[in-house]
């Protein structure tokens, strides 16, 4: 039987455990309001950037040959996953469900023979990948956005990319995240980046689209030239919106797995009050015999 | 036919302004875009300059903006910009900061660095905005 100075002991552990969960909970919960703030004002851009895309993609593409980034490089022999995680744990299997993903992709790319290159924003993912996959890690991006995620940061992901695409370092290039649906539920996502597919798929809804404005742009300078300008903007436009779902998304995570943890601690807490009152009646009881047995001796 | 436009300005953190206009001078990459209503359609890089959003004869609001995209469809144009700032209500100060801290920044990091350009566009970005608040101040008063 416990004796009751350690179950004690192990109810206020317990108890302040619970006090710590349930305060970074609120804690998450009003950074996910913020993320989710920051991402929904967001959209506009992406949006935008996305229309005007498809109005470019769809005049561009197959009668000029196109720019690399829209059309690739032809090849398709070494890959660029991007996986982004987030610095912190604590927030149930928001990184394990990333790291399974981006294990699976290698898996698939390794077995046709493919050349895989790993960039990893967030530590966790790092982390992890480093143990199975160490050579395939080329460059990793920490602490990004501690205190406000900033375009700037995208940005600079996205210069490096880019430039690595320049050197002819990788053919394809994916992003791999969580998109957030909810505060419950976030769904791993891997998008291609580069070269940048369904453009051309969403080609002849666009000119549909074309149609009912009756609008053929013009461009200027010339439409190549918009083109190459706004690709690489594109990406860091893309790259910024992962970001983002992707914080948002940490930030769910944490509050539905301190909740959970909270939720269990309540529960513990509940289970060792009754076996230290039992235990509790169970002394007094053996004291009271112990004393009336002690009296009728005599 | 209508006699304003739809003008919005948005930058990759937000939308920025949503406002009808009877004109907006865009700085386009070959030369400013002056934009009616029923401009033909038109996509156009935009350089580093100031927007002048006119309504009623009067220029409403002046934003710098630091270089992007214009797209102008049916009486609807659509600004997307790296980075905006409103000029009517941008603080002095913190301009000056920031052009003071992109020179400190730009003396410190070595010519062969390969971040190197970005603190050089940082600079001329916050010069351009320095004159850009100049002019605009002065036209003003």
């Amino acid at each position: 039987m416990p004796n009751l100075k350690d179950l004690r002991i192990r109810i206020e552990s317990v108890k302040s455990t619970q006090k710590i969960t349930s305060a970074m909970k609120m804690v998450a919960a009003a950074k996910l309001r913020r993320a989710q703030e920051q991402a929904e004002s967001a959209r506009p851009y992406s949006d935008r950037m996305d229309r005007m895309m498809v109005s470019l993609a769809s005049g561009i593409g197959e009668n000029l040959g196109g720019p690399k980034l829209l059309v690739g490089n032809g090849k398709s022999n070494i890959h660029l996953i991007v996986v982004i995680s987030s610095d912190r744990g604590l927030c149930g299997g928001f990184n394990t469900y990333i790291v399974r993903e981006v294990r699976r992709q290698i898996d698939l790319l390794d077995e046709s023979g493919k050349k895989i290159k790993i960039l990893c924003v967030g530590r966790k993912a790092r982390d992890v990948l480093r143990r199975s996959y160490a050579a395939y890690i080329i460059e990793s991006f920490e602490d990004l956005g501690r205190q406000h995620l900033s375009y700037s940061d995208a940005s600079e992901i996205a210069n490096h990319v880019l430039k690595l695409f320049e050197n002819d370092e990788f053919d394809i290039c994916t992003i791999v995240y969580n998109r957030f649906q909810s505060a419950i539920s976030q769904v791993v996502t891997a998008q291609q980046l580069i070269p940048l597919r369904g453009y051309k798929n969403s080609t002849e809804a666009s000119v549909e689209a074309h149609n009912v404005n009756g609008a053929v742009h013009e461009f200027e300078p010339s439409e190549k030239e918009i083109l190459s300008d706004l690709l690489p903007r594109n990406i860091a436009v893309q790259i910024f919106r992962a970001l983002l779902e992707s914080a948002a998304s940490e930030h769910g995570a944490r509050m539905t797995a301190m909740d959970n943890a909270t939720r269990n601690a309540g529960e513990m807490i509940d289970d060792l009050t009754l076996t230290y009152n039992r235990t509790r009646q169970a002394v007094i009881t053996s004291e009271l015999i112990e004393i009336i047995s002690g009296a009728e001796a005599l | 036919m209508l006699d304003t436009i739809e003008f919005e300005l948005v930058t990759p953190e937000k939308l920025m302004i949503s406002m009808t206009a009877s004109m907006v001078v865009i700085p386009g990459a070959e030369g400013d875009l002056g934009i009616l209503p029923s401009h033909t359609p038109i996509i156009s890089s935009i350089r580093t300059g100031v927007i002048d959003v006119h309504n009623e004869s009067k220029i409403e609001r002046k934003i710098f903006v630091s270089g992007g995209s214009v797209e102008m469809i049916v009486d609807h144009c659509t600004v997307l910009a790296d980075e905006a700032i409103f000029l009517d209500d941008a603080d002095q100060n913190s301009i000056s900061q920031r052009l003071l801290a992109a020179r400190k920044a730009l003396e410190e990091v070595s010519a062969e660095d390969p971040s190197r350009p970005r603190f050089e566009k940082e600079l001329f970005l916050a010069e351009a905005l320095k004159d850009a608040l100049e002019s605009s101040s002065k036209s003003s008063s």
